[in-house]
Parts: C-alpha cells; sequence; structure tokens
C-alpha cells in the first residue's frame, strides 16, 4: 500500500526533498558544466596547445640552432604527458624533419611540410603550426597535433565530479536529517506523545518540555500555554461545580436528568419517583408526562417514605427540553427536601390557627365574664333575700352552679388562649399532687389504680397554683381516658436539668425543672394522633364526651408558665406526657386564707370605670350597700372628667382593664399623674396588656378576675385601700 | 657525415655546392660561434656603447675564412650588429665579446690575456673548457658538439643561457643544487 506523499513522516519527505533538489542542482551544473564545455572547448584546446608551443619553442629554438635532434626528441617527448597531444614535429627551415613525436594517443605522422603557421581544425583534430625564429630570423617550425577527445570521452570525468558531489550531497543530507529529527521531528513526537497522555488521562499538569525557541518552540510554547488556559478553566470550573454542589446541599437540592431519546426509560423515571406516596403518584406523574409531551417546565410536590414521623417532603422542579442547541432532548430539574420547610409551614398554621381561635375565644370570654359577673352578683343579691331551703331559694342555687360552670369554661377557654390573668406564685408541686390525689381517685374510678411516686427535695416552682391543678386533674382524666376497661395509673415527679433543648424546635431554655410524668398503660397512640392531640377541639373520644380543650389547656399553661409538655407514646404500649416546670426562685409560700364570710365595708369615695353596664350597675350597688360613696363613669374619658371634678377626694380607682378608647391601665397612669399615690383595682377577665399582665404577674397590682361574686370585689377594695394607708401613714 | 651536412643546411648558407667535407666542420663551428652570442649574456660594461657591435675575435690561425664574415653578415643579435676581428696573438687591447682561440695560439697566453674581462673564450681543443676556456668544440659521433665551463663564465661576468647548457655535452664548474 503506497502511502501518499503528504502523509509520509517529515523526515521522509525532507529527505525526499533534498534529494530532489540536489538531482535538480546536479542536472543543472551539469548543463552549466556541458554549455561551458561545449562552448569553450575549442578555444580552450587552441590556448592549451599555443601555451605547449610556446614552451617547447623556447627550447627548441637553441636545439635547431645547435643541430641537437637528440634535445629536441627529448623535449618532444616531454609531451608523452600530455595525452591530448597526438603527434609533433621540429621542422627545419626548408621544410624538412629535424625531430618528431608519436603520442601514444595514436595520431598520424606528420610529414607534410607546414605552409604557414596557424591552428587548423581538422576532423577532430587540430593542428597546430608555431615559428621557430632566433632574433628575428626563422630557423624552422613547430608543428603539434592536438586530439580533440570527444564528448562522451570527457564525460567520465565530469562523472566523478558528479559522484563526489552525490556523495557529499548524501552526507549533508544524513546529516540534515540528523539535525532535523533532533530539532523537528523529536519535539513534534513529545508534543503529539503528550497530547495522546492527555487524551488517554486528563493531567493538566503535564506539559511539553520546549527544546528552542524556532516555530516548534512556539508551537510547543501556545500548546503549554493552551494546557495552562484549560487548566485554569477546568480549575474555575471545578469550583463552580463545587460550589454550586455545596448551594444544591445547603438547600437540600439535587439535580437530576431524564433522558427523552430514545423514550424515557420507567427506569429512570422510577429512580426519580422512588418511594414516592401512593397517593401522590398519579399527580405527579401526570405533570411530568404533560411537561414531557409539551416540552414545558413542571413543579410537583410529593411526600416519600412511610406516612408519620418519618414522611418526607420532596419538591420536584424540571423543565423538558427540545434538545436544540445540540443537547439531547432531556427533562433536568432539581429535586429539594422540602419537610422542614412544610413543617414550618405547619406549625405557623397551626400558630395561626390557635391564634385565630384564642382570639375569638378571648372576645366571646370577655363577654361572658361580664355576664356572668352580672349573673353571678345578682344571684348573691338574689340569695341573700331568700329564706334558706325554699324552694326558691334552691333554683337559684342550681342557677349559682350552672353559672360557675360557665364560669369554668371560660376560664378554660381563656387559660387555652393564655389570655387568662394568671397569679403565679411559687409552688410545691408535690404538695399539689398530694392535695389533689383523693379528688383524682374519686374523678378516676376504682377501675383504674393509681400509683404516686413523689421524689423527695423536690425543686419548687412557678405557676399559677390553680392553672397547676388543672393540669394535673387534665392529664389524669386523659389518662383514665385512654384506659376504658382500666388499668394502671402513673404519677411521678423529679428533678430534670437540661443542658439543651428538649427539641430543636422547642423555644425553652436549659436549665432546672421539675417534672410531672403522667402515664398509662392504655391503648396508646398512633404518631399521627401524637402530633395534634395539643390541638384545642381535637379529641378522639366520641362527640359529646369531651370537650377537645384538656391537653390543649395543659399546652398552654405550661407554655405561659415557660415550661415544656412532650408526649411518648406507641399503639398498644400506653403513653406518658411529661411536663417540665422551671425551678422558681424561692421556697413555697404557704397558700392564700380562706377568705372570710364577712364582707369588709368602708366610707371612702372610689372611682369606677366600666364600659358594661350590668358589671357597672352590680359594682355600684355591691360597694355602695358597703358604706362606699360611688362614681360611676362608662369609660375611661368620662372617669377622668369625673376625677377632675372631685379634685383629691377620690379614694380609691376601680378600673376595667378593657374598655373602648381609653384602658384601664391608661386611665390609671392618667390620673396617678395628677396623684401618683392613687390606690387602683383592676378589673378583667383577661387582658391583652402586658404592662398590666406583668404587674399582676409579679404580685404588685392588685386585681380581681371576672367573673368576680360582690364579696370578692369588696375584700379586694378593702385590702387595696387598707395598703394604700398603710403606706401613707398620714392619711 | 649526413647530420653535418643537415646543419649546413639550417645556417642556410648560399654556397652550398663548392664546399668540401673537410671545411663543412669549419662551417659548423662558425655557424656555432654567431649562435652562442644569441644565448650569452654580457655585462654592460662589455660594450662601449650601449649600441656598440657584438665583436668575435679570431686569434691566430684563423679556419673560417671567409665563412665566418658571410655568416655574420647583415645579423643582428641582441640588437647589435655582429662583427668579426681577426689577431694574429692575443691581445689585451682588443675589443672583443667572443675570442675564437685558433691554432697556434698558447692556451696559457689566451687565458692570460683574457681571463677575468667579459669575453666568451671559445676554443678548439678537446680539454679547453676543462683547462679554463668558457666554451671548446668536440666532435661527437663526427657530430660538432660543445662543452661548457660554468664556473669560468661566470668568474668573467658572462651569463650563459640554460638552455644551451641543456644542449652541451659536457658542463663543468656547474654548483651543486
Amino acid at each position: 500500500m503506497r502511502r501518499r506523499f503528504r502523509d509520509r513522516p517529515i523526515r521522509q519527505k525532507v529527505a525526499w526533498i533534498i534529494l530532489l533538489a540536489s538531482v535538480a542542482g546536479l542536472a543543472l551544473a551539469a548543463g552549466a558544466v556541458g554549455t561551458y564545455e561545449l562552448t569553450t572547448f575549442r578555444p580552450r584546446a587552441l590556448r592549451d596547445v599555443s601555451t605547449l608551443a610556446a614552451i617547447l619553442q623556447a627550447n627548441m629554438v637553441p636545439a635547431v640552432l645547435f643541430n641537437d635532434t637528440t634535445a629536441a626528441r627529448e623535449n618532444l617527448a616531454t609531451l608523452a604527458s600530455r595525452r591530448e597531444i597526438g603527434a609533433a614535429a621540429v621542422y627545419r627551415r626548408d621544410g624538412s624533419v629535424f625531430a618528431s613525436y608519436r603520442g601514444a594517443g595514436g595520431g598520424s605522422l606528420l610529414h607534410a611540410p607546414p605552409a604557414r603557421a596557424g591552428a587548423a581544425f581538422t576532423e577532430g583534430l587540430l593542428l597546430y603550426t608555431a615559428p621557430l625564429a632566433a632574433d628575428g630570423q626563422a630557423v624552422g617550425w613547430l608543428r603539434l597535433q592536438y586530439v580533440l577527445p570527444g564528448f562522451w570521452d570527457r564525460l567520465p570525468q565530469y562523472g566523478i565530479m558528479a559522484l563526489v558531489v552525490l556523495i557529499a550531497l548524501a552526507g549533508a543530507a544524513a546529516m540534515l536529517l540528523t539535525v532535523l529529527g533532533r530539532s523537528v521531528t523529536a519535539p513534534l513526537l513529545a508534543l503529539a506523545d503528550t497530547t495522546r497522555r492527555l487524551t488517554a488521562r486528563p493531567d493538566l499538569t503535564l506539559r511539553v518540555p520546549k527544546h528552542a525557541d524556532d516555530e516548534i518552540g512556539d508551537l510547543t510554547g501556545a500548546f503549554n500555554q493552551m494546557l495552562d488556559a484549560v487548566q485554569e478553566r477546568e480549575v474555575a470550573l471545578k469550583e463552580s461545580e463545587a460550589r454550586l454542589r455545596l448551594a444544591l446541599a445547603a438547600a437540600s437540592m439535587e439535580t437530576w436528568i431524564v433522558p427523552l431519546e430514545p423514550a424515557p426509560s420507567r427506569g429512570a423515571l422510577a429512580d426519580l419517583l422512588a418511594n414516592i406516596h401512593p397517593d401522590d403518584r398519579p399527580a405527579v406523574e401526570a405533570a411530568i408526562a404533560s411537561a414531557i409531551r409539551d416540552r414545558s417546565g413542571f413543579e410537583v410536590e410529593f411526600r416519600t417514605a412511610a406516612s408519620g414521623a418519618d414522611e418526607r417532603h420532596t419538591a420536584l422542579r424540571g423543565q423538558a427540553y427540545l434538545g436544540q442547541d445540540g443537547r439531547p432532548p432531556q427533562l433536568i430539574g432539581v429535586a429539594q427536601d422540602v419537610t422542614a420547610r412544610r413543617r414550618l409551614e405547619r406549625q405557623l398554621l397551626q400558630a395561626q390557627k390557635m391564634e385565630a381561635i384564642g382570639n375569638l375565644a378571648g372576645g366571646i370570654a370577655h363577654d361572658f365574664n361580664n355576664l356572668l359577673t352580672g349573673m353571678i352578683g345578682y344571684i348573691k343579691f338574689a340569695q341573700r333575700a331568700l329564706q334558706p331551703g325554699s324552694q326558691v331559694r334552691t333554683d337559684v342555687d342550681e342557677v349559682e352552679r350552672a353559672a360557675r360552670r360557665a364560669a369554668a369554661l371560660t376560664s378554660q377557654l381563656l387559660s387555652y388562649a393564655r389570655r387568662q390573668m394568671v397569679m403565679p406564685t411559687v409552688v410545691d408541686l408535690n404538695e399539689t399532687v398530694r392535695a389533689l390525689e383523693p379528688l383524682l381517685r374519686r374523678l378516676i374510678g376504682e377501675d383504674v389504680a393509681i400509683a404516686v411516686e413523689l421524689a423527695p427535695a423536690l425543686w419548687p416552682t412557678r405557676i399559677d397554683p390553680g392553672q397547676l391543678e388543672q393540669v394535673v386533674v387534665n392529664l389524669a382524666v386523659n389518662a383514665r381516658d385512654a384506659m376504658p376497661s382500666g388499668g394502671h395509673l402513673t404519677i411521678v415527679t423529679r428533678n430534670v436539668t437540661l443542658t439543651a433543648p428538649p427539641a430543636a424546635d422547642d423555644p425553652v431554655a436549659p436549665g432546672d425543672f421539675a417534672e410531672l410524668a403522667v402515664s398509662d398503660d392504655g391503648s396508646g397512640m398512633p404518631p399521627e394522633v401524637i402530633s395534634r392531640i395539643f390541638e384545642p377541639f381535637f379529641t378522639t373520644k366520641p362527640a359529646g364526651q369531651g370537650t377537645g380543650l384538656g391537653l390543649a389547656v395543659c399546652y398552654g399553661i405550661v407554655r405561659q408558665a415557660e415550661g415544656h409538655i412532650a408526649v411518648e407514646s406507641a399503639v398498644g404500649r400506653g403513653t406518658t406526657i411529661r411536663v417540665l416546670l422551671p425551678r422558681g426562685a424561692a421556697a413555697p409560700v404557704a397558700p392564700a386564707a380562706e377568705e372570710t364570710d364577712d364582707d369588709p365595708g368602708g366610707h371612702e369615695t372610689i372611682l369606677l370605670a366600666e364600659d358594661d353596664a350590668a358589671v357597672r350597675t352590680l359594682a355600684v350597688r355591691t360597694l355602695a350597700e358597703a358604706g362606699y360613696t360611688v362614681l360611676a363613669a362608662a369609660d375611661g374619658a368620662s372617669a377622668a372628667a369625673l376625677a377632675a371634678g372631685r379634685n383629691g377626694s377620690i379614694d380609691l380607682l376601680i378600673a376595667d382593664v378593657v374598655m373602648p378608647d381609653r384602658n384601664g391601665r391608661e386611665l390609671a397612669d392618667e390620673l396617678r399623674r395628677a396623684r401618683p399615690s392613687l390606690p387602683v383595682v383592676f378589673m378583667s377577665g383577661y387582658t391583652e396588656d402586658n404592662v398590666l399582665r406583668r404587674g399582676v404577674l409579679l404580685g404588685r397590682t392588685p386585681f380581681v378576675p371576672k367573673p368576680f361574686t360582690p364579696g370578692e370585689l369588696r375584700r379586694a377594695v378593702r385590702a387595696a385601700l387598707d395598703a394604700a394607708h398603710r403606706s401613707v401613714p398620714h392619711a | 657525415m649526413a647530420s653535418v651536412s643537415v646543419a649546413l643546411l639550417t645556417l642556410g648558407t648560399a654556397r652550398g655546392a663548392a664546399q668540401s667535407a673537410a671545411s663543412l666542420e669549419t662551417e659548423v663551428k662558425a655557424a656555432y660561434l654567431l649562435n652562442f652570442t644569441r644565448y650569452v649574456e654580457w655585462p654592460a660594461a662589455a660594450f662601449a656603447r650601449p649600441d656598440s657591435p657584438i665583436t668575435i675575435c679570431v686569434v691566430g690561425r684563423d679556419p673560417f675564412g671567409a665563412v665566418l664574415d658571410s655568416i655574420v653578415e647583415n645579423r643582428r643579435v641582441q640588437g647589435r650588429e655582429v662583427r668579426v676581428q681577426r689577431a694574429a696573438s692575443p691581445q689585451a687591447g682588443l675589443d672583443c665579446q667572443v675570442v675564437y682561440v685558433g691554432g697556434g695560439v698558447e692556451r696559457a697566453r689566451a687565458l692570460a690575456a683574457w681571463r677575468g674581462r667579459p669575453v666568451l673564450l671559445v676554443g678548439d681543443e678537446d680539454s679547453f673548457a676543462a683547462d679554463g676556456g668558457t666554451i671548446a668544440f668536440v666532435l661527437v659521433e663526427e657530430t660538432v658538439r660543445f662543452e661548457v665551463n660554468v664556473a669560468a663564465a661566470r668568474a668573467d661576468g658572462l651569463q650563459i643561457s640554460s638552455r644551451v647548457l641543456t644542449l652541451a655535452t659536457r658542463v663543468y664548474g656547474e654548483e651543486p643544487r
């Protein structure tokens, strides 16, 4: 198979070029030599022969003069070294031969006497005749026969020359090729070798050694520069890729590609949709199919893994590409784990829901409390006027019980909404449980065995005692309800020190806690129930058996006390609810003394600000009957005006916290600007006023929670007035 | 014998037919005397004037007679005329460039008379050149040849052409090279 010249190695090409150039040069030289030979041969021969003749002449003249034929012959014999001289002869003046010579070349004898001097070319011969003269006198003739060699006879000497030149050229060519190999082929091969190695193994630190600064050196330099650039770009690309990967990882994102040609394989899609929740699969597959069909983008979200606590949410965003600009048709996009976001969204939704419910409950409770205050107050008035034991008195007592139940329900609503005015004190949790134990036994019934394990030296906690009782009772009742056919209820207290928050999304700070754990060995709860048990009105009980507020109220109370509540449960394994309450600052104080039956009165002047007419009327009557002078106002503005009119004669301000236009605290602040020592008693069912709430929490602000009885109001007023008198003895 | 006649023809004399065989040798010698003048270089002092003729003096018995005169007649050698003068005995006062020492002349006297002067001394006796003369005619195989004493010539201030020396049968006083 003959290779084309173009595809031959450079060394061979150069060798060929040198050879051809040499042959051409040689041919040119031969032509030049030939031309020179042809055009100058005769003159040269003539010059040659005339020179010979001139030399011979000088010696031949004396030989003739002194008649020395031997000398003449000897002189002629020297022509033997000149092969081209065929024959020679010396003639006397009269034309007779004096001496003659016949060369090896075999020229003809020269007998014919010369007629005159000169040169004559005949048949390949040059006949040259020169006169012999001494001092101007002719003494004879010298004749030389020059045999002109044929062109082909002359050729061999040129052939030898050509051969020498050829050998020299070959040597030069060989040397050139060696040099070429070193300076051209080797660097080129090194370049090719590096390129091949780069192709096989992309090691961009490879560089081609540079041999010289010629064009190949240039090429090598450029190649290395290209490698530098490629390496730089690769590094940048890798950095960018790493950045992208980190960004994707930070966003819990992964990229995916499904080739669309040939038809999208089930495998690729199956990988993508592995572990998809069966309920979500049809919608997702439909979205993807639609995107592939329309070559459009899509965005779907689906659940993966088992439902419940391990459920993950994956958002899939992608775009089908037609395959223009050289890319194959493909479906490409990112998958993002949005579980955390969904959970947060759910929590936000939950918070919003509870906020809304709280607002509703708070609003209802406010009005209810006013209504209940009126009802209970007038019931008290009616009871006083009725004979105990009479039928009417008994009916009224029933009305009172119903009103109190209504008040309790309202209070629970407010507890859940965390808007109840609470008065936390330092409480011994063990004491509370111990006091409640008989009540609990009665509530729970005989089917359930109660075990109480109270830790000695339990840390005191700070919480509203009534609310704490509510938590204990609610948890116990809840446990009982989980054991309809009986079982064991265990109440355990202990000290717990948290070094880290109990859960990632729990705002409770680490610290010391008193723990209350209420356990049952009942039916337990599946995870989806556990995640919802603190929602208000969520209940697993049949309709009519529960309000659905029990655990939600516990949750609200515990969180309001800056504690923590957690559920541990599994189906068939029972449930434990743990309540962590922050350690209180001081030892528990003894509970307040039982209130006395007599309602203390007085003669001071009291300014009453209450927007609810029923409550206002009741309060005015209650206080007036106790001997006080009562100035009543329906809102803050008129109360302020009344106070201004009775400058300095008002001894106490009773203010409803929630009033339109100016609330109780604002009114109190206004009046206290004129009289800082003015005692104030607030009334409210609940409050959103944080300053007031804080004051009540700290026990600084006298407060009458609604609904209240006339006695409660009178006692609070008397206490506030007495306190004011004690702090200002001269008054 | 034949070569002698050939030599005479070469000289080109017009008087060929009447010549005897014995006088042929004389004629060749006469021609040679003239030919010698062509290949000898005299110092400038050898001539009275730049155009002074070359004088061939025949001393003692003259073998040439009219032959020599006819040979040199109308010849110019080295741009000079050639003359022949005759003298009975060697005389230092003679203005000669070539002296042929003929018969009856005592060799020693002749040498004494011209030795040391720029004069080409030619003699007929075989030992003439060996004994202090410059050129001696000798007969080799019946042919007239000559011997040359280069040392003598040099001593006299003469320069003899190497072309003539190559034709001499013998050369004396050649400096070893």
